[in-house]
C-alpha cells in the first residue's frame, strides 16, 4: 500500500505541473450572521480537483486555471456558496445557515450525502441535542429522537444490555439488533462479560465523543450493508477537530440518582392482617406452621423490615472531560479525555469508566488526505445478579416484612429469613467486577485519482478484553459452603477493512451521477477462558489462587468471517429528479458452502417538487419531496456454526466422553427482508416547518428459525430457514420554529408505529418458558401473551375465576380456554420536544412515551398472589374477597390453595407510559463578562434524566424486559429493578 | 505521459484489490473448533467408545440419574416421605399433584431421555467400526442397556402404570430404536406404542444387554449383572416375581457385590462393592451445586443445599425404630430449617449409587416370599440381612408387609418410591393440604407429555387429565 500512495505522489506532482497555467485569487470569507471569519472553509472549483481551506483568519489563495468559471465554498452547517470568478482577483463570500436543514451532511453506508439529495430514510441525531446530559450509554440519547427506534433499557441496572428495535422486530430467532458502526467499523455490541445480565459493551463508549448518529431505517439507505442490515443500521460518527486556533473546553458534571419509581408492599402489620386471615380460611394454624420455615420464629416478635427499601442507594454521577481540537489547513486534531462515576441506585451496582481519544486528520497534499481514530477505553463494573437470581436486590421484596435486617442474637445480617438475605452479597469482600478494555481504532487514506474519483482505503480493529472476577464468601448462598470465585477472560478481536472508490460528477448541465464501488472484508474471533473454584481458606483470600478445589475450568473459540462487494450510484437530473440503486453482494462463514454468498439489492427514486417551476416561488412551501426505495436486506444473526450437526466433549466423572449437541440443516442460508418505504419530506413558510412522514412495509421471509423438533428423535431444535413474518408502521415526524429573533422556541414531536405479525411458521408454535406467556404463531404478533384469561372473583365465595371457551366464567383453571390475554408491541411510541432560548438562556424539555403494550408481572404469582405463600405481598392485596357480595378482583386470601395462583391475565397490565425523558437549562454567561479571563464561553446548566414519568402500571418502573428468560417473552417484569432519576449539574468552559 | 501513470497505478491498485480479495475468500472456511462436525467424529472405535461415556454422561444430567429421575419419583410419591417446601415451582406440582404440560422439569427429563437413547442407536450404527469383538460386545451390551433402562425411565412416568391384571394396550411412549442424521430423521413425527409394546422393548434390550455385556467393566459402566439388576426392577414393575426371582439371585450368588459395613458406606465412598450402578461425578462434573444436583435439593448442612427444600416428614420418622442407622447415621435435622433431611445425597461432586446390592436382596426376599420359595435363601434371612446392617437385632419372623417396610426404609429417597406405590397398588396424597388421595392408578400420578412435544409432534396424544 505505501509503494501506492508513493506512486500516487509522483503522480500528483505531474497534474500539479499540468495546471501552471494559472491565476492566483484571493479573498476571505465570514459568517453572514456577525461578520466574524470562518476558518476551515473549503474553496473548490467546481466540477474540478483543486480546493483550498481558508485559514484561521478565514482568508485563502487558491490557483484558478484561465479556463476556471465558478467557485464553490463550503462549510458543515452552512449552505454552499457559488461564486463566478470572471476577471476578478479578489473574491470574498458571506456564509449563511438559512437552509440548514437541507444542506445538512448525513452520514451514510461508505459516504456522505446532503439530505436534499437522500432517497432513503435515515434520522439523524447530533452532539448538540445530547451534549450535557448524563447519559448512561450513547445509544439512549436515540429513545424519543429518532423516530421508528424503538428502545427499551431493560432494567435500572448499569452498563446493562438494552433493546433497540428499528421499524418493528424482524426475526423470531436471530438478533433483532441493529447493526452498529463506529466510524466505519461494524463493532461489538454483544455482551462481553459472562457473570450476571447481558452486559453492553456499548457502555464503554463516551457519549461526548460522537458528532452524530445516522439510523439507516429503509432499504435504500440500509442495503448497502445488505446481510446484516435488516434491523437497521446505526452510524456513529466520532468528533474531528476543525482548523483554526486550538479550543481547549473543559466541562464537568455531577448529580444524584434515585429510583423513577417503586413499588408499594405490605408492612408488617398489614402482612399479619393478610397471613392470619388466609391460614384460617385454609384452617391452618399460622403458629405451628411458622416453625417450618426458615425464621418463622420471628412471627412471635414485633419486627416490621421495609425490605423493598434495602435494594436501593442513593444514586450518584460525576464526569470530568478535557478536549482540545484545531488543527490547520492540512493537519486538524481531535483530543479528548473523559472520566465518569456512576454509583447506581441498586445496591452494590457501580460504574466507572475512563476514555481517550484522538482523532485526527492530514492532508498530504491536495489529492491525498490521511487519518486515524484512536481510541482507549476502561470501564470498572460492579455487576449485579440478573433479575432471576435469589441474590438480585430486587427481591428481597420476598422477604415477609416481620423478619428483621439484622439478626437480634448475632447483631449481623439476618440470616434467618424465609429467602436468602442477599444483601450478604455485600459484605465479607464478596466482589462482582467486570473490566473491559476497549479499543475502537482505525486509520484511512484517501486520494483524489481524478477530480472526480475518489478511492478510500480503511482498516479497523476493535479490541475488547473483558476480564470477570468474582468473588463470594461463604456467608453467601453461592459462595456457601466455603468460598466461591470465579475468573473468566473474554477477549474479542473484530478487524475490519474497506476498500471504496467514490464517483462524483456534473455531467452536462442536468445530470449529476455519484457513486460507490468498493469491498469490505471483517473478520471476528472471540476467546474466553475461564476458571472457577471453591474452598478458600477465609473471606481474605478472594483470588483463585487460594482455593482448594476447582469445580470448572474452560477454554473456548469461535470466529466469523465476513466478505462483502458493494456498489452503489446515485443519479441526479436537474437537482429534482433523484434515483438510486445499490447492491452488496456478501459471502459469510456462518452459512454451509453452498449457500454462503447473498446479493442485496434496492433501488429508490426521489422527486424534489419544490423545485417545479409551480413551486419554485411558492412562499409557502420551501420544501417539498417526494422518495420511495424497495429493497433486499438479510440478517446472519446467529450462531457461528448452525448450519452443522455437531459432536461436543461431555465427561463422564473423570473419564472423556463425546455427545452430540446440534443437528443442522445444510442448506441454512440469509434470512431476508424485503422493505418498501414511502416518504414525504416537506418544509414550509421558509422552513419554520419542516418533517416527514414515511410508511414502511418489511416482509421477512426464509426467517432463520430455531424450529421445536420431535424430542423423540434426540433433537429438540433446528435453525432452519422457515417461516415469514411482516413488519408495517407509520413515521412521522416536524419540527417547527415557533418564535425566532431573541426569544427563541422551537418544538419537535415524532411518532412512530409498527404492526408485526407472524405470517408463516409451517404450523409451528413457539412458546416461552413454563412461568413466561408470550408465544409465537402465525397470523399474530411477536411475543403475543397467551393463556388463561382472569375473569375477577366470584362475589358469593371469593374464588379466582377464569374465561371457559363460551365466555362463561369457571373457577376451575383446567377447565378455563387459553386464549390471547394481551399484545407487548406498541401501538405506537415516539417523543415531543421543546427548545426554548432567550439571551443566555436555554431551556430544553424532551419527552417521550409509550402506547398501548402490555407488560406481564412474571413474579405476581409470588407477591400478587391474596397470600397464598410467605411472600410479601403487593398493597393491594389488601383489597381481597372478604365476605359474600364483595366485588374486587383480589380473590380471598387462602393460604396454599393456589387460589387464583396460576398463570393468567391476572398480572397482564398496561405499560404504556408518558416520560419527560430529559431537561436542560442551562445559562451561557455572556462574553463580556468572561473575556477578561480569556475565556471563550462558559456554561452552567442543571439537566435531569428520567425526570417525570406518568404510568399507569402497578409495578416499578414500565420501561423494563427482563433478559433472564425466553428471547421471545419481551415485556415481562421479575424482579425487574427500575429506571434511574438523574439529575446533575454541570459546568462547561472553553478557552 | 500523464495518463500512462495515472492507468498504471489504478492497475496496480486493483491487482492489489484482487490480491486481497483472493486471499480473503478462502477466509470463509471456518471450522468450528469447540464443538466437531458429526461427519468427522465417529470415525474410529475411540471414538465410538467415546460416545458410550456419552452415554453415561448424559445419564448424570440433571434430568435424568443427576437428579430428577430420582428427585421426582420421591415428590410424586412424597407424602409422608418426601416433602417439597422449596420455592421451585416445578417439584411443588409434583410433590402436590398439580402438574401441567409445562412443566419444564417434566418436558426436560423427555428431551433428555430420548437425546440419550439417539445417541444409543448411533453407537449401535457404528459398531462396525469396531473391530476387537469383545470390545464390540461390550459396546453393543452398554448402548442397549441405556437404550433399554431409558424406555423404562420413560414410559414408569409418561404411561399409566403397569396392570398384571390388565392388557396394557393404553398409548405407552415412543419406542426410539434408529439413529437421527439428518434433517428429515430429526423431524419424524412418531406416536406412542402401547405400554405392553414399550414393556417388549425393554425387556428385549435388556436380555440382549446381559448377553453382551463384560463381567465387569474397566470404566465403571454397566455389566452384565447391571442389566439384570434392571430387568429384575422391570420384571418386580410388571409383578413377574418368578422371572425377577432368578435374576437377584444369580446376582447376590455370582456377582461377586458386596454390603458395605454401614449403611452410609455406599454413599460416603466412591464405587464400593455395593453398588451395581453408580453415576461417575466429581468436582468439576456433576449435576449441579446451586439449581440442580441431589444435595442441592436434598441437603442443608455444612452450607450444601437451598435451605431444605426437601423435608423428611415425621410420618416417616415415625416408621422407624430409634436405633435404626439409617435414621442415626441418614437423617439429620437441617441446619437452616430444622427440618430432618436425608444424608444420602451430601455433596454435588459424589458419586450417585443407582442400584444397589441391598435392594436386590430384598427383590430376592419379596419375590420368595410371594411364591412361597426360598430360592438362595429365605425371605427373613434376605431381610436380616439388610436389616442388621443398620444396626437393628435380627428379626424372627417377617411378613410381606415386613419386607415392603424394610424396602422403603433401606431405598428411601433413592427414586423409587412412586414406582413401588404403583406396582403395590397403594396410593399418596396431593392437594393444597395433602389431603386429596390419589390411588395408584390415577392420571394425576402420570406425567403429562409436554406442551412443547405436543406442539410438534401432532401424532402424540396427551395423557388423560391434563
Amino acid at each position: 500500500m505505501t509503494r501506492f500512495y508513493s506512486l500516487m505522489g509522483i503522480l500528483l506532482l505531474f497534474c500539479t505541473f499540468s495546471f501552471a497555467q494559472s491565476k492566483q485569487i484571493t479573498g476571505k470569507v465570514t459568517d453572514q450572521k456577525d461578520g466574524s471569519p470562518l476558518p476551515g472553509v473549503t474553496v473548490k472549483i467546481k466540477n474540478g480537483a483543486l480546493g483550498t481551506v481558508t485559514a484561521s483568519d478565514g482568508t485563502y489563495k487558491l490557483d484558478v486555471p484561465e479556463k476556471g468559471t465558478t467557485l464553490v465554498f463550503s462549510f458543515v452547517g452552512y449552505d454552499d456558496k457559488e461564486v463566478i470568478v470572471g476577471s476578478q482577483q479578489v473574491i470574498n463570500a458571506e456564509l449563511g445557515t438559512g437552509n440548514k436543514e437541507l444542506s445538512e451532511v448525513v452520514v451514510v453506508g461508505y459516504g456522505t450525502q446532503t439530505r436534499r439529495n437522500l432517497t432513503g430514510s435515515i434520522s439523524k441525531v447530533t452532539a448538540k441535542e445530547i451534549a450535557d446530559l448524563p447519559l448512561p450509554t450513547f445509544e439512549t440519547a436515540l429513545q424519543g429522537r429518532a423516530p421508528g427506534v424503538f428502545i427499551n433499557s431493560g432494567s435500572g441496572r448499569l452498563g446493562e444490555a438494552l433493546n433497540i428495535r428499528i421499524r418493528g422486530i424482524s426475526s423470531v430467532t436471530a438478533s433483532n439488533d441493529p447493526l452498529i458502526i463506529i466510524d466505519g467499523i461494524p463493532v461489538v455490541s454483544q455482551t462481553a462479560s459472562n457473570l450476571g445480565a447481558k452486559d453492553n459493551p456499548l457502555a464503554s463508549i463516551n457519549p461526548d465523543d460522537i458528532a452524530s448518529m445516522e439510523v439507516l431505517k429503509d432499504a435504500a439507505a440500509a442495503a448497502i450493508y445488505g446481510a446484516r442490515a435488516s434491523n437497521g443500521v446505526i452510524l456513529v460518527t466520532t468528533k474531528s477537530g476543525k482548523a483554526g486556533r486550538t479550543k481547549i473546553n473543559a466541562s464537568v458534571f455531577g448529580g444524584l440518582s434515585e429510583p423513577t419509581r417503586k413499588g408499594t408492599w405490605l408492612n408488617a402489620q398489614e402482612y399479619r392482617e393478610l397471613f392470619n386471615e388466609a391460614a384460617k380460611n385454609s384452617d391452618i394454624d399460622l403458629n405451628d406452621e411458622m416453625q417450618y420455615y426458615p425464621g418463622g420464629e420471628f412471627w412471635k416478635d414485633n419486627y416490621d423490615e421495609n425490605w423493598s427499601d434495602h435494594a436501593f442507594q442513593h444514586g450518584n454521577v460525576q464526569q470530568y472531560s478535557l478536549s482540545m481540537s484545531g488543527g490547520n489547513e492540512r493537519t486538524t486534531f481531535y483530543l479528548n479525555g473523559s472520566y465518569n462515576n456512576q454509583k447506581g441506585i441498586l445496591i452494590g451496582n457501580r460504574l466507572n469508566r475512563a476514555n481517550g481519544r484522538l482523532n485526527i486528520d492530514h492532508s498530504i497534499n491536495d489529492k491525498i488526505k490521511v487519518g486515524a481514530n484512536i481510541s482507549l477505553s476502561k470501564t470498572n463494573n460492579y455487576r449485579l445478579p440478573d433479575d432471576n437470581a435469589f441474590s438480585n436486590p430486587l427481591q428481597l421484596v420476598a422477604i415477609p416484612p416481620f423478619q428483621p435486617k439484622i439478626d437480634p442474637l448475632t447483631g449481623k445480617l439476618n440470616t434467618r429469613t424465609l429467602y436468602y438475605n442477599n444483601l450478604l452479597n455485600l459484605e465479607n469482600n464478596s466482589n462482582t467486577l467486570n473490566t473491559l478494555y476497549r479499543s475502537i481504532s482505525s486509520i484511512y487514506g484517501t486520494i483524489d485519482i481524478l477530480p472526480y474519483l475518489n478511492f478510500r482505503s480503511e482498516v479497523g480493529i476493535d479490541y475488547v478484553n473483558s476480564q470477570d472476577d468474582q468473588y463470594l464468601s461463604k456467608e453467601t448462598q453461592d459462595g456457601a459452603p466455603d468460598g466461591y470465585g470465579y475468573n473468566a477472560q473474554t477477549t474479542i478481536v473484530n478487524y475490519n477493512t474497506n476498500n471504496y472508490f467514490t464517483f462524483k460528477k456534473h455531467m452536462g448541465e442536468f445530470h449529476d451521477l455519484e457513486a460507490v464501488a468498493g469491498m469490505s472484508y471483517q473478520s471476528g474471533k472471540t476467546n474466553v477462558t475461564s476458571v472457577e473454584g471453591r474452598g478458600f481458606p477465609s473471606n481474605q483470600f478472594v483470588k483463585l489462587t487460594s482455593s482448594a478445589k476447582i469445580t470448572s475450568g474452560a477454554t473456548t473459540v469461535e470466529d466469523y468471517t465476513f466478505l462483502s462487494y458493494f456498489l452503489r450510484a446515485n443519479y441526479r437530473f436537474k437537482d429534482k429528479y433523484l434515483l438510486g440503486a445499490s447492491i452488496r453482494y456478501d459471502g459469510s462463514s456462518r452459512f454451509g458452502s453452498n449457500t454462503r454468498y447473498g446479493a442485496f439489492p434496492a433501488v429508490s427514486a426521489g422527486w424534489i417538487i419544490s423545485q417545479e417551476e409551480f413551486l419554485h416561488d411558492s412562499k409557502a412551501v420551501s420544501n417539498l419531496k417526494l422518495r420511495a426505495s424497495y429493497g433486499l436486506t438479510g440478517n446472519a444473526e446467529i450462531g457461528n456454526f448452525k448450519s452443522r450437526t455437531l459432536y461436543s466433549g461431555l465427561p463422564y466423572g473423570s473419564i472423556s466422553g463425546i455427545f452430540p449437541t446440534q443437528i443442522g440443516s445444510p442448506d441454512l442460508s440469509w434470512e431476508s427482508t424485503r422493505q418498501a418505504d414511502i416518504g414525504l419530506e416537506f418544509g414550509f413558510l421558509k422552513d419554520r416547518i419542516t418533517g416527514e412522514v414515511d410508511y414502511f412495509s418489511k416482509n421477512t421471509r426464509d426467517l432463520l428459525l430455531d424450529f421445536p423438533l420431535p424430542g423423540t428423535n434426540g433433537f429438540n431444535v433446528i435453525t432452519k430457514n422457515l417461516g415469514a413474518l411482516t413488519n408495517k408502521g407509520w413515521e412521522a415526524s416536524i419540527t417547527t420554529q415557533n418564535l425566532v429573533g431573541k426569544f427563541q422556541w422551537s418544538t419537535t414531536f415524532n411518532i412512530s408505529t409498527y404492526r408485526n405479525k407472524v405470517t408463516n411458521l409451517n404450523g409451528a408454535t413457539i412458546s416461552g418458558g413454563s412461568d413466561e406467556i408470550s408465544r409465537i404463531s402465525e397470523g399474530r404478533p411477536f411475543g403475543y401473551f397467551y393463556g388463561k384469561k382472569y375473569m375477577g372473583v366470584d362475589e358469593a365465595n371469593g374464588d379466582a375465576l377464569y374465561m371457559t371457551k363460551d365466555g362463561k366464567t369457571t373457577n376451575d383453571y383446567s377447565a378455563a380456554v387459553d386464549t390471547v390475554i394481551g399484545n407487548p408491541n406498541p401501538d405506537f411510541y415516539g417523543g415531543f420536544g421543546n427548545h426554548f432560548s432567550y439571551k443566555g438562556f436555554d431551556l430544553d424539555v424532551q419527552c417521550q412515551f409509550v402506547k398501548g403494550n402490555d407488560l406481564y408481572n412474571m413474579a405476581g404469582h409470588f407477591q400478587s398472589v391474596n397470600g397464598d405463600y410467605f411472600d410479601n405481598q403487593t398493597r393491594d392485596q389488601l383489597n381481597r374477597w372478604q365476605k359474600p357480595g364483595d366485588k374486587t378482583d383480589v380473590p380471598q386470601a387462602r393460604l396454599y390453595a393456589g387460589n387464583g395462583t396460576s398463570k393468567s391475565s391476572r398480572w397482564v397490565q398496561d405499560g404504556s407510559y408518558f416520560r419527560v425523558k430529559t431537561v436542560t437549562l442551562g445559562y451561557n454567561i455572556p462574553k463580556p463578562a468572561i473575556s477578561r479571563l480569556k475565556i471563550d464561553n462558559a456554561r452552567i446548566y442543571v439537566s435531569a434524566v428520567n425526570l417525570f414519568t406518568a404510568t399507569k402500571y402497578k409495578g416499578y418502573d414500565p420501561e423494563l424486559n427482563t433478559a433472564s428468560f425466553s428471547t421471545i417473552s419481551i415485556g415481562h417484569d421479575f424482579y425487574t429493578p427500575p429506571q434511574a432519576r438523574t439529575i446533575t449539574i454541570g459546568i462547561n468552559i472553553g478557552l | 505521459m500523464i495518463k500512462h501513470i495515472r492507468s498504471r497505478s489504478i492497475a496496480v491498485f486493483i491487482a492489489v484489490a484482487a490480491l486481497h480479495v483472493m486471499s480473503c475468500n478462502k477466509k470463509l472456511d471456518i471450522a468450528p473448533q469447540n464443538s466437531i462436525p458429526a461427519d468427522q467424529a465417529l470415525l474410529t472405535a475411540d471414538d465410538v467408545n467415546a460416545a458410550v461415556n456419552g452415554l453415561y454422561a448424559k445419564l448424570d444430567d440433571p434430568s435424568l440419574y443427576g437428579t430428577d429421575l430420582n428427585l421426582d419419583a420421591e415428590l410424586m410419591g412424597g407424602y409422608q416421605q418426601a416433602a417439597w417446601t422449596g420455592t421451585f415451582t416445578q417439584p411443588r406440582q409434583m410433590y402436590r399433584k398439580t402438574l401441567t404440560d409445562d412443566n419444564s422439569r417434566v418436558a426436560n427429563l423427555w428431551l433428555e431421555a430420548y437425546a440419550d437413547i439417539n445417541l444409543a442407536n448411533v453407537v449401535l450404527s457404528k459398531l462396525n467400526l469396531v473391530t476387537d469383538s469383545a470390545q464390540k460386545a461390550n459396546m453393543e451390551g452398554q448402548a442397549l442397556f441405556i437404550r433399554g433402562i431409558l424406555h423404562f425411565e420413560l414410559v414408569r412416568f409418561f404411561a399409566l402404570p403397569w396392570d398384571p391384571t390388565g392388557t396394557n394396550t393404553k398409548p405407552g411412549v415412543v419406542i426410539q430404536t434408529k439413529p437421527t442424521s439428518t434433517e428429515a430423521e430429526a423431524e419424524a413425527k412418531s406416536s406412542r406404542s402401547t405400554v405392553a409394546e414399550v414393556y417388549k422393548q425393554i425387556e428385549s434390550d435388556l436380555k440382549s444387554a446381559i448377553a453382551k455385556l463384560p463381567e465387569r467393566d474397566a470404566s465403571k459402566r454397566a455389566n452384565r449383572y447391571t442389566a439384570m439388576a434392571f430387568l429384575a426392577r422391570v420384571y418386580l414393575q410388571q409383578s413377574r416375581f418368578a422371572e425377577a426371582l432368578p435374576l437377584a439371585d444369580d446376582i447376590i450368588q455370582n456377582g461377586g457385590f458386596q454390603l458395605t459395613p454401614t449403611v452410609d458406606g455406599a454413599f460416603l465412598n466412591k464405587n464400593t462393592s455395593e453398588t451395581l450402578l453408580e453415576i461417575q461425578q466429581n468436582d468439576q462434573n456433576n449435576a449441579g451445586a446451586s439449581n440442580d444436583g441431589l444435595s442441592t435439593f436434598y441437603a442443608d448442612r455444612n452450607g450444601i443445599g437451598r435451605g431444605g427444600d426437601v423435608d423428611i416428614p415425621q410420618a416417616f420418622v415415625d416408621l422407624m425404630d430409634p436405633a435404626d442407622a439409617r435414621l442415626t447415621l441418614l437423617i439429620y435435622e437441617g441446619e437452616t430449617d430444622g427440618q430432618y433431611h436425608t444424608g444420602k445425597w451430601f455433596d454435588p461432586g459424589q458419586n450417585i449409587p443407582v442400584i444397589r446390592l441391598a435392594e436386590l436382596y430384598l427383590v430376592r426376599a419379596e419375590c420368595n416370599e410371594r411364591l412361597g420359595s426360598a430360592v438362595g435363601a429365605t425371605p427373613l434371612e434376605d431381610v436380616n440381612v439388610v436389616h442388621t446392617r443398620a444396626g437393628l437385632p435380627e428379626l424372627i419372623a417377617v411378613t410381606l408387609d415386613d419386607i415392603l417396610l424394610e424396602r422403603r426404609l433401606e431405598l428411601a429417597f433413592e427414586g423409587l418410591r412412586i414406582h413401588d406405590i404403583k406396582r403395590l397398588k397403594q396410593s399418596t396424597n396431593g392437594g393444597s393440604d395433602m389431603t386429596t388421595v390419589y390411588p395408584w392408578n390415577a392420571d394425576k400420578l402420570v406425567f403429562p407429555i409436554p406442551e412443547r412435544e405436543i406442539n410438534a409432534n401432532s401424532s402424540l396424544v396427551q395423557n388423560p387429565g391434563y
